[in-house]
Protein backbone atom coordinates (compact mmCIF):
# COMPACT_ATOMS: atom_id res chain seq x y z
CA UNK A 1 0.00 0.00 0.00
CA UNK A 2 1.40 3.22 -1.07
CA UNK A 3 1.81 6.19 1.61
CA UNK A 4 -1.10 7.72 -0.38
CA UNK A 5 -3.50 5.79 -0.34
CA UNK A 6 -2.88 4.39 3.24
CA UNK A 7 -3.52 8.55 4.16
CA UNK A 8 -6.84 8.85 2.45
CA UNK A 9 -7.69 5.21 4.42
CA UNK A 10 -7.45 6.72 7.57
CA UNK A 11 -9.43 9.95 6.54
CA UNK A 12 -11.98 7.78 5.41
CA UNK A 13 -12.16 5.93 8.71
CA UNK A 14 -11.87 9.22 10.72
CA UNK A 15 -9.11 8.02 12.59
CA UNK A 16 -5.82 10.37 13.19
CA UNK A 17 -3.22 8.21 11.51
CA UNK A 18 -0.97 7.78 14.75
CA UNK A 19 -3.61 6.04 16.39
CA UNK A 20 -3.72 2.99 13.83
CA UNK A 21 -2.53 -0.39 14.40
CA UNK A 22 0.68 -1.44 13.03
CA UNK A 23 0.77 -3.08 9.66
CA UNK A 24 1.53 -6.67 10.97
CA UNK A 25 -1.81 -6.45 13.37
CA UNK A 26 -4.04 -5.58 10.43
CA UNK A 27 -5.97 -7.81 8.39
CA UNK A 28 -7.73 -11.33 8.69
CA UNK A 29 -4.11 -12.81 10.23
CA UNK A 30 -3.99 -10.73 12.80
CA UNK A 31 -7.51 -11.00 13.87
CA UNK A 32 -7.18 -14.86 13.39
CA UNK A 33 -4.08 -14.93 15.70
CA UNK A 34 -5.80 -12.78 18.55
CA UNK A 35 -9.13 -14.93 17.81
CA UNK A 36 -6.97 -18.20 18.69
CA UNK A 37 -5.11 -16.66 21.11
CA UNK A 38 -8.04 -15.63 23.58
CA UNK A 39 -10.05 -18.91 22.89
CA UNK A 40 -6.91 -20.95 24.02
CA UNK A 41 -7.35 -18.27 27.24
CA UNK A 42 -10.87 -19.13 27.42
CA UNK A 43 -10.36 -22.92 26.81
CA UNK A 44 -7.28 -22.92 29.87
CA UNK A 45 -9.28 -20.96 32.17
CA UNK A 46 -12.67 -22.73 31.77
CA UNK A 47 -10.55 -26.48 32.01
CA UNK A 48 -8.58 -25.31 34.91
CA UNK A 49 -12.07 -24.24 36.27
CA UNK A 50 -14.28 -27.13 35.23
CA UNK A 51 -12.75 -30.57 35.27
CA UNK A 52 -13.69 -32.30 31.90
CA UNK A 53 -12.68 -35.75 31.08
CA UNK A 54 -12.10 -35.16 27.78
CA UNK A 55 -10.78 -31.88 27.57
CA UNK A 56 -7.26 -31.23 29.62
CA UNK A 57 -6.50 -27.77 30.23
CA UNK A 58 -4.36 -26.76 26.97
CA UNK A 59 -0.82 -25.81 29.02
CA UNK A 60 -1.03 -29.55 30.30
CA UNK A 61 -0.96 -30.78 26.91
CA UNK A 62 1.66 -29.45 25.98
CA UNK A 63 3.50 -30.06 29.25
CA UNK A 64 2.85 -33.92 28.20
CA UNK A 65 4.00 -33.37 24.62
CA UNK A 66 7.14 -32.26 26.00
CA UNK A 67 7.29 -35.03 28.37
CA UNK A 68 6.64 -37.41 26.18
CA UNK A 69 9.51 -36.51 23.72
CA UNK A 70 11.63 -36.25 26.71
CA UNK A 71 11.27 -40.07 27.64
CA UNK A 72 11.21 -40.96 23.74
CA UNK A 73 7.69 -42.51 23.08
CA UNK A 74 6.96 -39.76 20.57
CA UNK A 75 10.11 -40.35 18.70
CA UNK A 76 9.85 -43.85 18.65
CA UNK A 77 6.15 -43.32 17.08
CA UNK A 78 7.72 -40.68 14.67
CA UNK A 79 10.32 -43.17 13.70
CA UNK A 80 8.00 -46.05 13.23
CA UNK A 81 6.04 -43.97 11.17
CA UNK A 82 8.67 -41.92 9.02
CA UNK A 83 10.06 -44.32 6.28
CA UNK A 84 6.94 -45.98 5.59
CA UNK A 85 5.28 -42.51 4.94
CA UNK A 86 7.91 -41.40 2.87
CA UNK A 87 7.64 -44.48 0.47
CA UNK A 88 4.28 -44.04 0.11
CA UNK A 89 4.67 -40.70 -0.31
CA UNK A 90 7.91 -41.43 -2.97
CA UNK A 91 5.48 -44.19 -4.79
CA UNK A 92 2.53 -41.32 -5.06
CA UNK A 93 4.74 -39.28 -6.00
CA UNK A 94 6.87 -40.35 -8.92
CA UNK A 95 3.65 -43.00 -9.92
CA UNK A 96 1.21 -40.06 -9.88
CA UNK A 97 3.24 -37.87 -11.72
CA UNK A 98 3.67 -40.06 -14.10
CA UNK A 99 0.55 -41.51 -15.13
CA UNK A 100 -0.86 -38.27 -15.20
CA UNK A 101 1.61 -37.27 -17.39
CA UNK A 102 0.81 -40.63 -19.61
CA UNK A 103 -2.97 -39.54 -19.36
CA UNK A 104 -2.24 -35.89 -20.41
CA UNK A 105 -0.35 -36.90 -23.15
CA UNK A 106 -2.06 -40.51 -24.65
CA UNK A 107 -5.74 -40.23 -25.13
CA UNK A 108 -6.26 -43.76 -25.07
CA UNK A 109 -4.18 -44.27 -21.81
CA UNK A 110 -7.31 -41.14 -20.38
CA UNK A 111 -9.67 -42.70 -21.35
CA UNK A 112 -8.66 -46.46 -19.16
CA UNK A 113 -8.02 -44.53 -16.55
CA UNK A 114 -9.56 -41.34 -15.62
CA UNK A 115 -12.73 -43.07 -14.07
CA UNK A 116 -10.72 -45.24 -11.16
CA UNK A 117 -8.86 -42.05 -10.90
CA UNK A 118 -12.04 -39.92 -10.33
CA UNK A 119 -13.32 -42.57 -8.54
CA UNK A 120 -9.96 -42.90 -6.24
CA UNK A 121 -10.94 -39.27 -5.33
CA UNK A 122 -14.21 -40.00 -4.02
CA UNK A 123 -14.02 -43.53 -2.78
CA UNK A 124 -13.11 -44.57 0.76
CA UNK A 125 -10.15 -45.78 -0.01
CA UNK A 126 -9.51 -47.41 3.52
CA UNK A 127 -12.37 -50.04 2.72
CA UNK A 128 -9.45 -51.14 1.28
CA UNK A 129 -7.61 -51.88 4.20
CA UNK A 130 -8.74 -55.25 4.95
CA UNK A 131 -7.43 -56.74 1.84
CA UNK A 132 -4.13 -55.01 2.60
CA UNK A 133 -3.77 -55.95 5.21
CA UNK A 134 -4.28 -59.63 4.05
CA UNK A 135 -2.48 -59.09 1.49
CA UNK A 136 0.63 -57.42 3.73
CA UNK A 137 0.28 -58.43 6.62
CA UNK A 138 0.73 -56.26 9.81
CA UNK A 139 3.41 -54.74 8.64
CA UNK A 140 4.60 -51.41 7.06
CA UNK A 141 3.78 -52.73 3.97
CA UNK A 142 0.08 -52.26 4.65
CA UNK A 143 0.31 -48.81 5.27
CA UNK A 144 1.96 -47.76 2.48
CA UNK A 145 -0.55 -49.62 0.44
CA UNK A 146 -2.67 -47.77 2.35
CA UNK A 147 -0.94 -44.26 1.90
CA UNK A 148 -0.35 -44.51 -1.74
CA UNK A 149 -4.34 -45.19 -2.39
CA UNK A 150 -5.21 -42.25 -0.54
CA UNK A 151 -2.75 -39.62 -2.21
CA UNK A 152 -2.22 -41.23 -5.65
CA UNK A 153 -5.16 -40.13 -7.31
CA UNK A 154 -4.89 -36.51 -6.38
CA UNK A 155 -1.41 -36.21 -7.63
CA UNK A 156 -2.35 -38.53 -10.68
CA UNK A 157 -5.40 -36.06 -11.65
CA UNK A 158 -3.60 -32.97 -11.06
CA UNK A 159 -0.58 -34.09 -12.96
CA UNK A 160 -3.16 -34.87 -15.88
CA UNK A 161 -5.12 -31.22 -15.79
CA UNK A 162 -2.12 -29.69 -15.60
CA UNK A 163 -0.89 -31.39 -18.83
CA UNK A 164 -4.04 -31.00 -20.24
CA UNK A 165 -4.74 -27.38 -19.52
CA UNK A 166 -1.48 -26.40 -20.98
CA UNK A 167 -0.48 -23.92 -23.11
CA UNK A 168 -2.04 -25.28 -26.87
CA UNK A 169 -1.10 -22.08 -28.55
CA UNK A 170 2.07 -21.67 -27.75
CA UNK A 171 3.27 -25.28 -27.88
CA UNK A 172 1.72 -24.59 -31.65
CA UNK A 173 4.45 -21.65 -31.88
CA UNK A 174 6.74 -23.64 -30.76
CA UNK A 175 6.40 -26.78 -32.96
CA UNK A 176 6.16 -24.02 -36.82
CA UNK A 177 9.31 -22.36 -34.75
CA UNK A 178 10.83 -26.23 -35.67
CA UNK A 179 10.71 -27.10 -31.45
CA UNK A 180 11.19 -30.91 -31.17
CA UNK A 181 8.40 -32.69 -29.27
CA UNK A 182 11.11 -32.92 -26.64
CA UNK A 183 11.69 -29.46 -26.25
CA UNK A 184 8.17 -28.28 -26.58
CA UNK A 185 7.19 -30.89 -23.65
CA UNK A 186 9.84 -30.11 -21.96
CA UNK A 187 9.74 -26.09 -21.92
CA UNK A 188 6.22 -25.96 -22.59
CA UNK A 189 3.98 -28.69 -21.02
CA UNK A 190 5.76 -29.31 -18.42
CA UNK A 191 6.42 -25.72 -16.84
CA UNK A 192 3.09 -25.05 -17.36
CA UNK A 193 1.50 -28.30 -15.55
CA UNK A 194 3.78 -27.18 -13.02
CA UNK A 195 1.07 -25.33 -10.89
CA UNK A 196 -1.43 -27.47 -10.71
CA UNK A 197 1.29 -30.91 -9.97
CA UNK A 198 2.56 -28.67 -7.09
CA UNK A 199 -1.01 -28.32 -5.78
CA UNK A 200 -1.38 -31.86 -5.98
CA UNK A 201 1.44 -32.83 -4.37
CA UNK A 202 0.13 -30.61 -1.82
CA UNK A 203 -3.01 -32.39 -1.83
CA UNK A 204 -1.36 -35.64 -1.83
CA UNK A 205 1.00 -34.62 1.24
CA UNK A 206 -2.29 -34.25 3.07
CA UNK A 207 -3.66 -37.77 2.03
CA UNK A 208 -0.77 -39.91 2.82
CA UNK A 209 -0.70 -38.01 6.39
CA UNK A 210 -4.36 -39.04 6.74
CA UNK A 211 -3.87 -42.29 5.17
CA UNK A 212 -0.79 -43.14 7.26
CA UNK A 213 -2.55 -42.11 10.61
CA UNK A 214 -6.17 -44.24 9.89
CA UNK A 215 -4.16 -47.49 8.56
CA UNK A 216 -1.63 -47.15 11.66
CA UNK A 217 -4.96 -46.75 14.12
CA UNK A 218 -6.71 -49.47 12.56
CA UNK A 219 -3.32 -51.90 12.49
CA UNK A 220 -2.45 -50.50 16.18
CA UNK A 221 0.87 -51.99 16.19
CA UNK A 222 3.50 -48.93 15.67
CA UNK A 223 3.48 -45.32 14.80
CA UNK A 224 1.66 -42.18 15.57
CA UNK A 225 -1.45 -43.83 14.89
CA UNK A 226 -0.77 -46.89 17.18
CA UNK A 227 -0.13 -45.00 19.96
CA UNK A 228 -2.98 -42.98 19.34
CA UNK A 229 -5.00 -46.01 19.83
CA UNK A 230 -3.14 -46.89 23.02
CA UNK A 231 -4.31 -43.62 24.98
CA UNK A 232 -8.22 -44.12 23.72
CA UNK A 233 -7.58 -48.02 25.22
CA UNK A 234 -6.54 -46.11 28.19
CA UNK A 235 -9.01 -42.60 28.34
CA UNK A 236 -5.85 -40.63 28.47
CA UNK A 237 -6.81 -37.86 26.28
CA UNK A 238 -4.05 -36.18 27.83
CA UNK A 239 -1.95 -38.43 25.50
CA UNK A 240 -4.32 -38.94 22.78
CA UNK A 241 -4.00 -34.92 22.97
CA UNK A 242 -0.33 -34.79 22.69
CA UNK A 243 -0.31 -36.93 19.43
CA UNK A 244 -3.30 -35.09 17.89
CA UNK A 245 -0.34 -31.80 18.62
CA UNK A 246 2.46 -33.50 17.40
CA UNK A 247 0.85 -34.74 14.11
CA UNK A 248 -1.57 -31.56 13.21
CA UNK A 249 2.15 -29.32 13.82
CA UNK A 250 3.90 -32.22 11.46
CA UNK A 251 0.27 -31.76 8.87
CA UNK A 252 0.74 -27.96 8.91
CA UNK A 253 4.02 -27.42 8.61
CA UNK A 254 4.40 -29.79 5.49
CA UNK A 255 1.55 -27.98 3.96
CA UNK A 256 2.48 -24.81 4.11
CA UNK A 257 6.11 -25.75 2.77
CA UNK A 258 4.56 -27.69 -0.29
CA UNK A 259 2.33 -24.18 -0.58
CA UNK A 260 5.27 -21.85 -0.59
CA UNK A 261 6.84 -24.09 -3.05
CA UNK A 262 4.01 -24.24 -5.28
CA UNK A 263 3.42 -20.07 -4.89
CA UNK A 264 7.10 -20.08 -6.18
CA UNK A 265 6.63 -22.14 -9.26
CA UNK A 266 3.09 -20.51 -10.60
CA UNK A 267 4.13 -17.14 -9.57
CA UNK A 268 3.23 -16.43 -13.42
CA UNK A 269 0.17 -17.54 -13.28
CA UNK A 270 -2.73 -15.11 -12.99
CA UNK A 271 -4.73 -17.01 -10.30
CA UNK B 1 -12.03 -31.05 -22.47
CA UNK B 2 -11.96 -32.64 -26.06
CA UNK B 3 -13.54 -29.96 -28.34
CA UNK B 4 -17.09 -30.89 -28.86
CA UNK B 5 -17.98 -30.48 -32.40
CA UNK B 6 -21.67 -28.85 -32.69
CA UNK B 7 -24.64 -30.87 -33.83
CA UNK B 8 -26.17 -30.58 -37.03
CA UNK B 9 -28.86 -32.49 -37.88
CA UNK B 10 -29.19 -30.70 -41.53
CA UNK B 11 -25.66 -31.52 -43.21
CA UNK B 12 -26.32 -35.13 -41.99
CA UNK B 13 -25.29 -36.67 -45.61
CA UNK B 14 -21.86 -34.84 -45.90
CA UNK B 15 -19.00 -37.03 -45.41
CA UNK B 16 -17.26 -34.52 -43.13
CA UNK B 17 -19.36 -34.86 -41.04
CA UNK B 18 -20.65 -38.49 -41.16
CA UNK B 19 -16.62 -38.79 -40.50
CA UNK B 20 -16.88 -36.84 -37.43
CA UNK B 21 -19.89 -38.64 -35.85
CA UNK B 22 -18.51 -41.89 -36.74
CA UNK B 23 -15.30 -40.75 -34.61
CA UNK B 24 -17.61 -39.12 -32.00
CA UNK B 25 -18.94 -42.94 -31.83
CA UNK B 26 -15.42 -44.35 -31.53
CA UNK B 27 -14.40 -41.84 -28.90
CA UNK B 28 -17.51 -42.74 -26.93
CA UNK B 29 -16.95 -46.71 -27.22
CA UNK B 30 -13.44 -46.20 -26.27
CA UNK B 31 -14.20 -44.16 -23.15
CA UNK B 32 -17.05 -46.97 -21.81
CA UNK B 33 -14.61 -49.79 -23.55
CA UNK B 34 -10.91 -49.09 -22.34
CA UNK B 35 -11.76 -49.20 -18.27
CA UNK B 36 -14.04 -52.65 -18.73
CA UNK B 37 -11.33 -54.02 -20.54
CA UNK B 38 -8.84 -52.93 -18.10
CA UNK B 39 -10.74 -53.98 -15.41
CA UNK B 40 -11.41 -57.35 -16.86
CA UNK B 41 -7.15 -57.56 -17.52
CA UNK B 42 -6.90 -57.28 -14.24
CA UNK B 43 -9.15 -59.50 -12.96
CA UNK B 44 -7.69 -62.06 -14.66
CA UNK B 45 -4.11 -61.26 -13.74
CA UNK B 46 -5.41 -61.15 -10.57
CA UNK B 47 -7.24 -65.14 -11.19
CA UNK B 48 -4.19 -66.41 -12.38
CA UNK B 49 -1.60 -64.66 -9.60
CA UNK B 50 -3.91 -66.25 -6.69
CA UNK B 51 -4.10 -69.25 -8.43
CA UNK B 52 -0.49 -69.74 -8.95
CA UNK B 53 0.41 -68.60 -5.19
CA UNK B 54 -2.46 -70.64 -3.95
CA UNK B 55 -2.44 -68.96 -0.10
CA UNK B 56 -5.16 -68.78 1.91
CA UNK B 57 -4.88 -64.67 2.11
CA UNK B 58 -5.36 -64.42 -1.38
CA UNK B 59 -8.46 -65.58 -2.92
CA UNK B 60 -9.08 -65.91 -6.61
CA UNK B 61 -11.35 -63.80 -8.41
CA UNK B 62 -13.65 -66.14 -8.99
CA UNK B 63 -13.88 -67.34 -5.27
CA UNK B 64 -14.45 -63.55 -4.22
CA UNK B 65 -17.24 -63.19 -7.04
CA UNK B 66 -18.63 -66.57 -5.56
CA UNK B 67 -18.75 -65.18 -2.15
CA UNK B 68 -20.16 -61.67 -2.86
CA UNK B 69 -22.88 -63.67 -4.38
CA UNK B 70 -23.43 -65.84 -0.97
CA UNK B 71 -22.72 -62.67 1.36
CA UNK B 72 -25.65 -60.44 -0.59
CA UNK B 73 -28.28 -63.33 0.11
CA UNK B 74 -27.40 -63.34 4.13
CA UNK B 75 -29.44 -61.90 6.75
CA UNK B 76 -26.05 -60.93 8.84
CA UNK B 77 -24.64 -58.90 5.71
CA UNK B 78 -27.59 -56.89 5.52
CA UNK B 79 -28.20 -56.22 9.60
CA UNK B 80 -24.47 -55.57 9.46
CA UNK B 81 -24.66 -53.07 6.91
CA UNK B 82 -27.80 -51.44 8.35
CA UNK B 83 -26.09 -51.11 11.93
CA UNK B 84 -23.14 -49.23 10.07
CA UNK B 85 -25.34 -47.16 7.76
CA UNK B 86 -27.79 -45.89 10.90
CA UNK B 87 -24.79 -44.39 11.81
CA UNK B 88 -23.39 -43.11 8.63
CA UNK B 89 -27.23 -41.60 7.83
CA UNK B 90 -27.49 -39.87 11.34
CA UNK B 91 -24.12 -38.17 10.87
CA UNK B 92 -23.81 -37.52 6.89
CA UNK B 93 -27.31 -36.26 7.37
CA UNK B 94 -26.23 -34.15 10.21
CA UNK B 95 -23.45 -32.97 8.79
CA UNK B 96 -25.64 -31.68 5.76
CA UNK B 97 -27.95 -30.35 7.48
CA UNK B 98 -25.57 -27.88 9.44
CA UNK B 99 -22.59 -27.78 6.49
CA UNK B 100 -24.28 -26.69 3.82
CA UNK B 101 -26.09 -23.54 5.80
CA UNK B 102 -22.75 -22.97 7.06
CA UNK B 103 -20.94 -22.58 3.84
CA UNK B 104 -23.98 -20.54 2.39
CA UNK B 105 -23.19 -18.81 5.34
CA UNK B 106 -19.63 -18.13 5.06
CA UNK B 107 -20.11 -16.89 1.96
CA UNK B 108 -22.63 -14.71 2.40
CA UNK B 109 -21.29 -12.86 6.08
CA UNK B 110 -17.78 -11.51 6.23
CA UNK B 111 -17.39 -11.72 9.41
CA UNK B 112 -18.03 -15.59 9.63
CA UNK B 113 -15.79 -16.41 6.79
CA UNK B 114 -12.91 -14.79 8.30
CA UNK B 115 -13.49 -15.95 11.71
CA UNK B 116 -14.45 -19.99 10.66
CA UNK B 117 -11.68 -19.59 7.58
CA UNK B 118 -8.46 -20.47 9.64
CA UNK B 119 -10.41 -23.37 11.32
CA UNK B 120 -12.05 -25.07 8.44
CA UNK B 121 -8.60 -24.84 6.90
CA UNK B 122 -6.71 -26.91 9.61
CA UNK B 123 -9.27 -29.22 9.24
CA UNK B 124 -9.80 -29.92 5.86
CA UNK B 125 -5.95 -30.27 6.25
CA UNK B 126 -5.34 -32.66 9.44
CA UNK B 127 -6.02 -36.05 9.71
CA UNK B 128 -9.74 -36.57 11.59
CA UNK B 129 -8.81 -39.81 12.88
CA UNK B 130 -6.44 -38.40 15.66
CA UNK B 131 -8.77 -37.03 17.43
CA UNK B 132 -10.70 -40.40 17.64
CA UNK B 133 -9.98 -40.93 21.10
CA UNK B 134 -11.18 -37.80 22.64
CA UNK B 135 -14.43 -38.38 21.05
CA UNK B 136 -15.02 -41.83 22.39
CA UNK B 137 -13.45 -40.61 25.75
CA UNK B 138 -16.10 -38.11 25.40
CA UNK B 139 -19.06 -40.39 24.48
CA UNK B 140 -18.22 -43.77 24.99
CA UNK B 141 -18.69 -46.74 22.66
CA UNK B 142 -22.21 -46.20 21.60
CA UNK B 143 -24.14 -44.67 18.90
CA UNK B 144 -23.39 -41.35 19.45
CA UNK B 145 -19.71 -41.61 19.04
CA UNK B 146 -20.01 -43.10 15.97
CA UNK B 147 -22.59 -40.43 14.58
CA UNK B 148 -20.06 -37.62 15.84
CA UNK B 149 -16.77 -39.20 14.31
CA UNK B 150 -18.49 -39.73 10.81
CA UNK B 151 -20.12 -36.29 11.27
CA UNK B 152 -16.66 -34.44 11.82
CA UNK B 153 -15.03 -36.62 9.11
CA UNK B 154 -18.05 -35.21 7.11
CA UNK B 155 -18.34 -31.53 7.87
CA UNK B 156 -15.35 -29.85 6.14
CA UNK B 157 -15.62 -31.27 2.66
CA UNK B 158 -19.36 -30.24 2.90
CA UNK B 159 -18.71 -26.83 3.91
CA UNK B 160 -15.29 -25.71 1.76
CA UNK B 161 -17.26 -26.68 -1.32
CA UNK B 162 -20.59 -24.98 -0.37
CA UNK B 163 -18.45 -21.53 0.28
CA UNK B 164 -16.25 -21.90 -2.86
CA UNK B 165 -19.81 -22.23 -4.97
CA UNK B 166 -20.97 -18.98 -3.69
CA UNK B 167 -17.84 -17.28 -4.34
CA UNK B 168 -18.10 -18.26 -8.21
CA UNK B 169 -21.79 -16.39 -8.15
CA UNK B 170 -21.05 -12.85 -9.87
CA UNK B 171 -21.07 -9.51 -7.97
CA UNK B 172 -22.96 -8.34 -10.60
CA UNK B 173 -25.89 -10.33 -10.02
CA UNK B 174 -26.70 -9.71 -6.26
CA UNK B 175 -26.14 -5.42 -7.62
CA UNK B 176 -28.33 -5.85 -10.15
CA UNK B 177 -30.69 -7.40 -8.00
CA UNK B 178 -30.37 -5.02 -5.08
CA UNK B 179 -30.97 -1.79 -7.60
CA UNK B 180 -34.06 -3.41 -8.48
CA UNK B 181 -34.98 -3.30 -4.56
CA UNK B 182 -34.83 -7.09 -4.29
CA UNK B 183 -35.13 -8.74 -0.52
CA UNK B 184 -32.65 -10.93 0.74
CA UNK B 185 -34.94 -14.14 0.94
CA UNK B 186 -35.79 -12.80 -2.66
CA UNK B 187 -32.12 -13.30 -3.58
CA UNK B 188 -31.28 -16.68 -1.52
CA UNK B 189 -34.18 -17.74 -3.50
CA UNK B 190 -33.44 -17.00 -6.90
CA UNK B 191 -29.79 -16.58 -6.85
CA UNK B 192 -28.04 -18.17 -4.15
CA UNK B 193 -29.61 -21.06 -3.84
CA UNK B 194 -29.61 -22.44 -7.48
CA UNK B 195 -26.26 -20.44 -8.38
CA UNK B 196 -24.69 -22.94 -5.34
CA UNK B 197 -26.63 -26.08 -5.94
CA UNK B 198 -24.54 -27.89 -8.21
CA UNK B 199 -21.52 -26.98 -5.43
CA UNK B 200 -23.65 -28.27 -2.92
CA UNK B 201 -23.75 -32.01 -4.74
CA UNK B 202 -19.88 -31.55 -5.15
CA UNK B 203 -19.45 -31.22 -1.24
CA UNK B 204 -22.44 -33.83 -0.13
CA UNK B 205 -20.28 -36.01 -2.59
CA UNK B 206 -17.02 -35.63 -0.96
CA UNK B 207 -18.75 -35.33 2.42
CA UNK B 208 -20.19 -38.84 1.88
CA UNK B 209 -16.57 -40.90 1.08
CA UNK B 210 -15.07 -38.93 4.14
CA UNK B 211 -18.63 -40.09 6.09
CA UNK B 212 -18.03 -43.82 4.94
CA UNK B 213 -14.08 -43.48 5.75
CA UNK B 214 -14.99 -42.22 9.37
CA UNK B 215 -17.42 -44.94 9.70
CA UNK B 216 -14.90 -47.57 8.88
CA UNK B 217 -12.29 -46.22 11.01
CA UNK B 218 -14.19 -46.59 14.16
CA UNK B 219 -15.74 -49.48 13.28
CA UNK B 220 -12.79 -51.10 12.45
CA UNK B 221 -10.49 -49.82 15.80
CA UNK B 222 -12.96 -48.88 19.10
CA UNK B 223 -16.20 -50.01 18.47
CA UNK B 224 -16.50 -52.90 16.93
CA UNK B 225 -20.24 -53.21 15.79
CA UNK B 226 -21.54 -53.84 12.28
CA UNK B 227 -19.18 -53.88 9.26
CA UNK B 228 -16.35 -53.36 11.37
CA UNK B 229 -17.36 -56.05 13.51
CA UNK B 230 -18.00 -58.68 10.72
CA UNK B 231 -15.03 -58.19 9.17
CA UNK B 232 -12.78 -58.40 12.39
CA UNK B 233 -14.64 -61.59 12.79
CA UNK B 234 -13.96 -62.86 9.25
CA UNK B 235 -10.91 -62.04 9.93
CA UNK B 236 -10.28 -64.17 12.86
CA UNK B 237 -11.66 -67.44 11.07
CA UNK B 238 -9.28 -66.53 7.45
CA UNK B 239 -12.27 -66.54 5.87
CA UNK B 240 -10.71 -64.46 3.05
CA UNK B 241 -13.10 -64.00 0.37
CA UNK B 242 -16.01 -63.35 2.39
CA UNK B 243 -13.77 -60.16 3.39
CA UNK B 244 -13.10 -59.18 -0.09
CA UNK B 245 -16.77 -59.28 -0.98
CA UNK B 246 -17.16 -57.36 2.00
CA UNK B 247 -14.71 -54.55 0.70
CA UNK B 248 -16.64 -54.69 -3.17
CA UNK B 249 -20.06 -54.23 -1.13
CA UNK B 250 -18.91 -51.00 0.89
CA UNK B 251 -17.29 -49.70 -2.03
CA UNK B 252 -20.12 -50.76 -4.43
CA UNK B 253 -22.39 -48.81 -1.81
CA UNK B 254 -19.96 -45.70 -2.04
CA UNK B 255 -20.27 -45.81 -5.64
CA UNK B 256 -23.96 -46.18 -5.85
CA UNK B 257 -24.57 -43.03 -3.54
CA UNK B 258 -21.62 -40.79 -5.16
CA UNK B 259 -22.77 -41.61 -8.55
CA UNK B 260 -26.31 -40.85 -7.91
CA UNK B 261 -25.27 -37.32 -6.62
CA UNK B 262 -23.09 -37.41 -9.33
CA UNK B 263 -26.01 -37.37 -12.22
CA UNK B 264 -28.29 -35.01 -10.06
CA UNK B 265 -25.43 -32.63 -10.45
CA UNK B 266 -25.50 -33.31 -13.81
CA UNK B 267 -28.70 -32.97 -14.18
CA UNK B 268 -29.12 -29.61 -12.35
CA UNK B 269 -26.25 -28.25 -14.14
CA UNK B 270 -27.59 -28.61 -17.13
CA UNK B 271 -31.26 -27.61 -16.01
CA UNK B 272 -29.82 -24.37 -14.77
CA UNK B 273 -28.09 -23.64 -18.55
CA UNK B 274 -31.41 -24.13 -19.93
CA UNK B 275 -32.99 -21.42 -18.36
Amino acid sequence: MSERTSVLRSRQSGMPASFRLPRWARGRYATQIVVTVLSLLALEALTRAVDISWLPPPSRVVARTIELFKDGTLPAALGESVPAFLAGYAISVVGGIALGFLMGTFRLVRFTLLPYVSAGLVLPGIALAPVFFAIFGLSEGSIVAIIVVFAMPFIVFNAYTGIENSDFELQEMAHSFGASRLVIFWRITLRSALPLVAAGLRLGMTRAIKGMIAGQLILSVFGLGGLSRIYAGTFDAEGALSVALVTVIIAMIAVTFLEWWERRVSFWSEN
Amino acid sequence: MDSQPIESNLSASQPADVRQRRARRAERWQRVGLPVLLAIVLAAIWQVWAMARHEVVLPTFVQVVQALGAVLGEGEFWRAMGISNVAVVLGFGLAAVIGVPLGLAMGRVRALESAADLYLNIALVIPMAVILPIVLIALGLDLRARVTVIFLFALPFIVVPVRAGMRTISAELFEMAHSFGASELWVWRKILIPGTLPATITGLRQGFGHAITGMLIIELTMISVGIGDLLQRLQANLNYPEIFAFVAAIIAESLIVIGALRIAEQRLTAGGRQQ
